[in-house]
């Protein structure tokens, strides 16, 4: 074959199509050819060709967690301003361009990465290659395109103060990670206007290249040809040397935190509350999944659904997530009560934790999250785009196809016993950090019943 | 913009009735069979077989339009009570059954119909029509989950009207464009008609409209058609029809003339909203509308973001929504801008539309748009739940399901004509609706920069 001859390590996956061992054990990925080119990229091939489309993806490991203090915004500006020209095109040309195709760029931003996406339709992958690897690879850092998204991140950081679970989140992420950490930091007015952009272009430099990026393709096309085209756009990418970044280590001895946030004018409270979870390379993973699961990952079937929305009326949304990454975790649980069942609420959600905490899950819970997760899993695999990012997930958690094949037999393997010890290790009411934004002067009498707290105001940074 | 494209997400749900034929043969266009049982129940089934997945949504027409004066937010809060229980299923016991087979649910509700939607394993279809069948049939209502539910429904005004800026300001858009009218309120209804709905009304709204002969049901995944209509047959057949009262239909004024009103917001800027009627989705011009406003909004490669926000910098924010009924539709652009710029955003959104109106758009523009539909044509086969929507739209929105497979079609016969014909026909300034909704906190300086750019710029 073709990539042969350049002398690159391959991997193969030799399955095909995304399908179900008998027994509901083992999902089947499609191939995919697994490379790494000489400058260090790694490209992933995937052919499907059940309709006559190409995904190309581009994930690059940068994001909030390598930005310097003081120049919150830096990440999300470095992504944005690579569609605003490069080194042959003008933006409206790229523009045009990418709508004359009938396709667009995607860039979608995580906390630890970033990932560019782009779908056309088969009769276009050359000129969809042609512009992405020209995006990615060519920016002109254009001072006008610079401005224009600076200017709109300063309007977002005022925008931002007017939604009130935005204000909850980052008043939650600062809780939970700190000033030090970049994940626990917002951007603000003057941080964005502290960016410069030679900073924009440093940030470039030290993070975007080949060897800290993953180029995935999916679709119908032939791997060979494909393989030689993605060399020639992406072959001569300079790799550097990658940029160190703040690790973040989770502290489980530490007490939770109450944060009040002022806002005059509320008839709601925001919830927002987290605390440290298992990471995605623990042996606890899968029995942690449950026990979300069962907590409030799964709408009507979970126990905080049930009691404050269902039994309570306390509510319209409330729901737990996990946020699993290789080196840390978060649970956060969300929702929003009228002023008048502030305490309510509050009580109730501790009362769940406990109560899983001091009885823990039953037999029957534990088979319908399992039911649900082996049935689910079609429903994330029907595009190539979910598959795309089903694999590029994984892989940022540390996980390899392999692994991934084996993710119902994982979930199948838990039993009650673990899910009730790792409840009882991590989902500790004590350590939960709690964030509620309100009209204080609203609820006073009920806040000094939920503990000692510190207070805020919306307009202020949460890390100041 | 997140934030205004928000604003019109909300406000774009446009749904209503489809005349139903009362033919009971099954019928094959395409791959979709369309069937009709004899209580009336419409049925359209698409096999498609790329995974194991299959989406069936029901589709009531019924919605907001459809509440009289005292119960506005009826239908919003009758599409909460049909998850609290039936004969056979206790409360919740929808969402956990489906969820429990791998599966998801959910609902909303819209102007015109309200949606039922479940997402799961095909090999569990079935469990998907039972339930279906079961609440259409059978759904228990009492006080006590109605007093539950009401205060959830509550909870979501506040969320999405009181603490939101964005569902304030649709608010004011739906009082202002649509007074004493059926769009008046939408969905979201009214905070004191919803203290007060009792169970009496939620049986009669439920026994008038949640029927068969009210319903289309619509099926797309990895099935077998003919075991499909067996399956329906076996679950919905026996549900007895109830008579239908004629829809309420939108009523435009004799003449629209021009109006301005202003409004105050929580947002930290200005926002200056330009709006024109439409006529909706059934009319001979909707794809010439289509090409016309995907050439002013569609993305940074369109006329108007272009203008207002890269090359002139008017703008801080901009969005353009086409929002349509069946019988009705709205054309909203939205600005937001620093202070003293709205009469700048609003002259060079009239420039853009005037030289439309006299010469036409570029050829590439009408390339960009048929690329992108036989794109998003192609991209949609991967998912099933996005073909039964599209399927439902075309049906009850635009009157037949097979029109499903013309939207390419129909936008590759614009012509030039075509568009100038329907910016002539649309884009009036005498008919123009406008609303200025100012910040209630002024920020000096965005104010004094908004004046220097207006002299400027």
């Amino acid at each position: 074959m073709n990539y042969i001859k350049y002398g690159f390590a391959a991997i193969l996956f030799c399955i095909s199509g995304i399908v179900f061992a008998s027994d509901g054990q083992l999902i089947k990925y499609p191939p995919v050819k697994d490379i790494t080119l000489p400058n260090g990229l790694r490209v992933m091939l995937i052919e499907q060709h059940q309709q006559q489309t190409i995904s190309y993806r581009l994930l690059v490991r940068t994001g909030r967690a390598d930005e310097p203090i003081g120049r919150e915004g830096i990440a999300s500006l470095t992504a944005d301003i690579l569609q605003e020209g490069t080194v042959t095109k003008t933006s409206d040309q790229i523009a045009d361009e990418i709508a004359g195709i009938g396709s667009s760029l995607s860039v979608s931003q995580y906390p630890a990465y970033v990932v560019f996406g782009m779908d056309v339709i088969k009769q276009y992958s050359q000129n969809g290659l042609e512009l992405f690897s020209d995006i990615i690879i060519n920016p002109s850092f254009s001072s006008q395109g610079f401005k224009r998204i600076k200017n709109k991140m300063l309007n977002d950081v005022d925008l931002d103060q007017t939604d009130n679970d935005t204000i909850a989140f980052n008043n939650g992420r600062n809780v939970l990670f700190g000033s030090e950490n970049p994940l626990g930091r917002t951007n603000t007015r003057k941080s964005v206007q502290a960016v410069t952009l030679n900073d924009v272009q440093d940030f470039y430099r030290n993070h975007y290249c080949p060897n800290n990026s993953i180029l995935l393709v999916i679709g119908d096309f032939a791997d060979g040809q494909m393989l030689m085209d993605l060399t020639m756009k992406f072959g001569h990418w300079q790799p550097t040397e990658i940029a160190h970044r703040f690790q973040t280590s989770p502290d489980f001895s530490k007490k939770g935190r109450i944060r009040i946030v002022d806002k005059p004018g509320m008839t709601q409270a925001i919830f927002y509350l987290n605390q440290w979870a298992t990471e995605s390379t623990d042996s606890n993973y899968y029995s942690y999944l449950v026990a979300n699961y069962v907590l409030g990952g799964s709408d009507f079937s979970s126990r905080l659904v049930k009691a404050v929305r269902a039994k309570g009326g306390m509510t319209y949304h409330i729901g737990s997530r996990c946020d699993i990454h290789s080196d840390y975790g978060v649970l956060s649980i969300s929702t929003s009560t009228r002023n008048q069942e502030l305490l309510n609420a509050y009580n109730v959600i501790r009362q769940e934790m406990e109560k899983l905490i001091n009885t823990g899950i039953t037999e029957e819970e534990l088979q319908k999250a399992k039911d649900y997760i082996s049935g689910s899993i079609p429903l994330q695999l029907e595009s190539p785009a979910q598959v795309a990012g089903k694999i590029l997930n994984a892989i940022m958690q540390g996980f390899t196809i392999e692994d991934l094949s084996k993710e119902v037999a994982g979930f199948n393997s838990v039993t009650v016993d673990d899910v009730n010890r790792v409840i009882k290790e991590y989902m500790r009411p004590e350590r939960l950090n709690v964030v509620i934004v309100c009209d204080v002067k609203k609820v006073e009498s009920q806040l000094t019943q939920i503990g000692e707290y510190e207070k805020t105001n919306y307009k202020d940074s949460p890390c100041k | 913009m997140k934030i205004i494209s928000k604003l019109f997400v909300i406000v774009s749900l446009f749904f209503v009735n489809a005349g139903l034929s009362c033919a009971q043969t099954a019928e094959k266009q395409g791959e979709i069979v369309s069937y009709i049982l004899p209580n009336g129940l419409h049925i359209l089934i698409l096999e498609q077989h790329t995974t194991p997945v299959v989406a069936v949504q029901v589709w009531y027409h019924v919605g907001s339009i459809n509440e009289p004066n005292g119960l506005k937010g009826i239908a919003h809060l009758f599409e909460h009570m049909m998850f609290r229980g039936s004969k056979n299923f206790g409360p919740e016991e929808h969402f956990q059954l489906i969820r429990a087979a791998g599966g998801q649910c959910n609902a909303y509700t819209s102007d015109e119909t309200t949606v039922y939607h479940e997402r799961l394993p095909a090999d569990k279809l079935d469990l998907a029509l039972r339930l279906e069948a079961d609440r259409m049939a059978w759904l228990k209502l009492d006080q006590n989950v109605l007093d539950t539910e009401r205060q959830v429904v509550m909870e979501e005004y506040r969320m999405r009207v009181e603490n939101d800026p964005v569902g304030s300001i649709e608010k004011d858009v739906r009082l202002f464009l649509y007074p004493d009218n059926i769009y008046e309120f939408g969905p979201i209804g009214k905070m004191q008609d919803i203290a007060k709905f009792t169970v009496e009304d939620c049986q009669k709204f439920y026994g008038k409209y949640y029927t068969p002969n009210n319903a289309t049901l619509i099926i797309v995944g990895d099935v077998q058609t003919q075991q499909v209509i067996k399956m329906v047959e076996s679950r919905f057949g026996l549900i007895k029809p109830s008579e239908i009262s004629v829809r309420p239909q939108f009523v435009s004024p004799a003449k629209v003339v021009s109006a301005v009103n202003k409004s105050k917001t929580d947002l930290p800027i200005p926002v200056t909203l330009l709006a024109f009627y439409t006529a909706g989705a059934r009319d001979k011009d909707r794809a010439a509308l289509e090409v016309l406003l995907s050439s002013l909004t569609d993305g940074k490669s369109s006329r108007l973001w272009k203008m207002l926000i890269k090359d002139k910098k008017i703008a801080e924010y901009f969005t353009g929504e086409y929002i349509e009924g069946a019988d009705s539709g709205l054309v909203v652009f939205a600005a937001a801008h620093l202070p003293s710029m709205s009469k700048k955003v609003e002259a060079n959104i009239w420039q853009q539309l005037e030289k439309i109106k006299t010469a036409g758009l570029e050829p590439n523009e009408f390339t960009k748009i048929r690329n992108k539909l036989r794109a998003e044509d192609i991209f949609e086969k991967y998912y099933a739940e996005t073909l039964a929507s599209n399927i439902g739209d075309s049906d009850v929105v635009r009157g037949d399901y097979k029109l499903f497979y013309e939207t390419v079609r129909e936008i590759e016969d614009v012509t030039q004509a075509d568009v100038i014909r329907v910016a002539n026909r649309y884009f009036n300034r005498d008919e123009m609706k406008i609303i200025y909704f100012e910040p209630r906190r002024k920020v000096f300086l965005a104010g004094v920069a908004g004046f220097l750019k207006s002299i400027f710029n």
